[in-house]
């Protein structure tokens, strides 16, 4: 499994001629959708923290009619193909589209724009925000939430001070995912932006027109942005509660 | 007026209901609940806390209703079971947790409390201000607990089972700074417990709970001598138990005829009659053994039985001496005695009761 897993990638990554990476790293076009992805992962990331962590805590700790339903719900990105996702985004946040036309108002599109880009990314990755999240409340020990209202805080207190930073470590891990699940969206991505061109896009695009040499240079070269920052995330999201952590 | 005053209180939580439970507890002592697992001794604690909706009943402490208050304006300072210091948090920032919550008018109404300098040095933790929690001893995160708690300035204290976690030894130790810290420091407390012994140790009363009701409240001596029930006295550990029926009632003194061991003496208590089944309620250490025939017994004194030894089971601290028969007796023993009486399987002895040891439960 771990071979088929490294194995195209490898090789992929050990066809490619020096030369030809550095074209395609020369390509301002290129250039630009690498930085765009990484831009618009980000922005979807940080939306699905601020939104998904209530959420989470909720899920984690309240008990209410329909809870099963919410979770379904949550999960229900995973189970809908993505291109499906876009055009269902479409129908919302399209020109047309309830939420399109009040944002259109303010001067915001959805369609052809970052923001486009961002609700597709947040739709196909909020679920790993979210159900992380929960499971890192879920573990944090009740009796310290209560013991925490006891000693005057109060439950916003007690959110802030003693879950939150007890459930920080799988907060930081949803967000390292979804950031990684934002990067490599496409689907969606395409059907609500095609311009400006995400590093999946141009991709595609390159394939399209260039073939397989082409495209797999710059696949190589998003593979080697995105999993450089995947990897600097992921350590800034462990790194910091080992501290806690290793006295456990 | 008591200090805290439970009045009713009825609450249902999933399958699980407490029953009208009401309970008072005066200023500076040290109420200790006991039940077996699942009786509901820890919901009623968590209730008191603030943590469950009641469906009926009232709580008020020290003349202010605070049924309905959430728990962080209870004033309470509740421990839990390893007392859950925050493990992101050094000893100090644990203790002085709760120092950004205390209001002003609090403060004031209150003088000046007990700060957190106070607290870490009251507590001997000078030492350990800058351990995380995962780096102490059970006694030393009960103490950073308890300072935890006294920087809160809490009108009333909640135990539940603290030692249950913890080896026969721990427990030991700690059961004894506890009960030096609550007197030490004149606290009041509700101390949740299933441990008959720790009952004992630290409670000025004793309420035993099962099944959601509460049985029986009472001071300590009363409710392990005269328990009000079978089952509260098994738990408090009178082990013999013994159906008899009440033959004659003179002035203070009962006779009550017991099925295979004739007549025993016993002092007369409300609600016993002549002809009344009872149970004869003995606690196993109340009894002596005699190894040699001695005189007559004295009647209204003490009751003199002959006994055949049985299964002899050392328990720890001291021997548990069964007797043989159809109602047989538990007698516990320590190794002195057991030496001096020579005991051994099958020897005939004879058993010491006093009367006044002797407790009717009627039936």
């Amino acid at each position: 499994m771990l071979a088929f897993i490294l194995l195209p990638l490898l090789q992929m990554t050990f066809s490619q001629s020096a030369a030809a990476l550095l074209a395609v790293a020369g390509m301002p076009d290129v250039r630009a959708a690498i930085g765009l992805s990484l831009e618009a992962a980000l922005l979807a990331s940080l939306v699905a923290a601020v939104f998904g962590v209530p959420l989470a805590y909720l899920l984690a700790r309240t008990r209410f009619r329909g809870r099963g339903l919410v979770e379904a719900v949550v999960d229900l990105p995973l189970a809908v193909p993505h291109t499906v996702a876009g055009i269902a985004l479409l129908f919302v946040f399209g020109r047309t589209g309830f939420v399109g036309r009040l944002a259109g108002r303010l001067g915001i599109s959805f369609w052809g724009s970052l923001a486009g880009i961002v609700i597709g990314m947040l739709f196909v990755s909020a679920p790993y925000m979210i159900n992380a999240a929960r499971n890192s409340f879920e573990s944090v020990d009740r009796r310290l939430e209560k013991v925490a209202r006891t000693l005057g805080a109060s439950p916003v207190q007690v959110f802030r001070q003693i879950s939150l930073p007890l459930a920080a470590r799988g907060i930081l891990t949803g967000l390292v995912l979804t950031y990684a699940r934002s990067v490599a969206e496409f689907g969606a991505v395409i059907l609500l932006a095609y311009y400006p061109e995400t590093a999946p896009v141009k991709i595609y695009e390159l394939f399209l027109e260039g073939g397989l040499k082409q495209s797999s240079a710059a696949a190589v070269l998003l593979l080697f942005v995105t999993l450089s920052t995947f990897i600097l995330f992921r350590y800034l999201a462990y790194r910091r509660p080992s501290r806690v952590g290793s006295e456990r | 007026m008591s200090f805290l005053e439970i009045e009713n209180l009825s609450l249902t939580l999933h399958n699980f209901q407490l029953q009208n439970i009401s309970l008072t507890l005066p200023r500076g002592k040290v109420l200790v609940v006991l039940g077996p697992s699942g009786s509901g001794k820890s919901v009623l604690l968590e209730a008191v806390a603030g943590f469950h909706r009641l469906e009926r009943g009232s709580i008020r402490l020290d003349g202010r209703e605070i049924t309905f208050l959430p728990p962080e304006k209870r004033r309470l300072g509740f421990m839990f079971q390893d007392y859950a210091l925050f493990p992101h948090r050094t000893v100090r920032q644990n203790i002085a947790f709760p120092r950004q919550f205390l209001r002003a008018e609090n403060a004031e109404a209150e003088g000046e409390g007990i700060g957190v300098e106070q607290a870490v040095e009251l507590l001997h933790l000078t030492n350990l201000v800058d351990r995380y929690p995962a780096n102490l001893s059970g006694g030393e995160k009960q103490r950073v607990a308890m300072a935890r708690a006294l920087v809160c300035r809490p009108q009333l204290f909640l135990f539940d089972e603290p030692m249950s976690a913890l080896d026969a030894r721990a427990r030991e130790e700690l059961r004894q700074e506890l009960h030096n810290l609550f007197r030490e420091l004149n606290l009041t407390v509700v101390y949740v417990t299933h441990d008959q012994t720790e009952a004992l140790a630290l409670g000025d009363l004793i309420a035993v709970i099962h099944q959601g009701r509460l049985l029986q409240c009472g001071a300590r001596e009363e409710v392990f001598r005269r328990p009000a029930d079978p089952f509260v006295a098994r738990f408090v550990g009178m082990e013999n138990l013994l159906p008899g029926r009440v033959c004659r009632v003179d002035g203070d003194v009962v006779e009550v005829h017991l099925a295979d061991m004739g007549v025993i003496t016993a002092r007369r208590r409300d609600g016993v009659a002549e002809g009344s089944e009872v149970l004869v309620g003995i606690r196993p250490e109340d009894i002596r053994i005699i190894p040699n025939r001695p005189a007559e017994d004295i009647p209204g004194r003490e009751n003199i039985l002959s006994a055949v030894v049985g299964e002899i089971y050392p328990a720890g601290m001291f021997y548990k001496v069964g007797t043989a028969g159809r109602t047989p007796l538990t007698v516990y023993l320590t190794g002195r005695e057991m030496k001096e009486a020579a005991l051994e399987r099958g020897k005939t002895i004879w058993l010491g009761i006093p009367a006044a040891d002797i407790h009717l439960l009627t039936i």
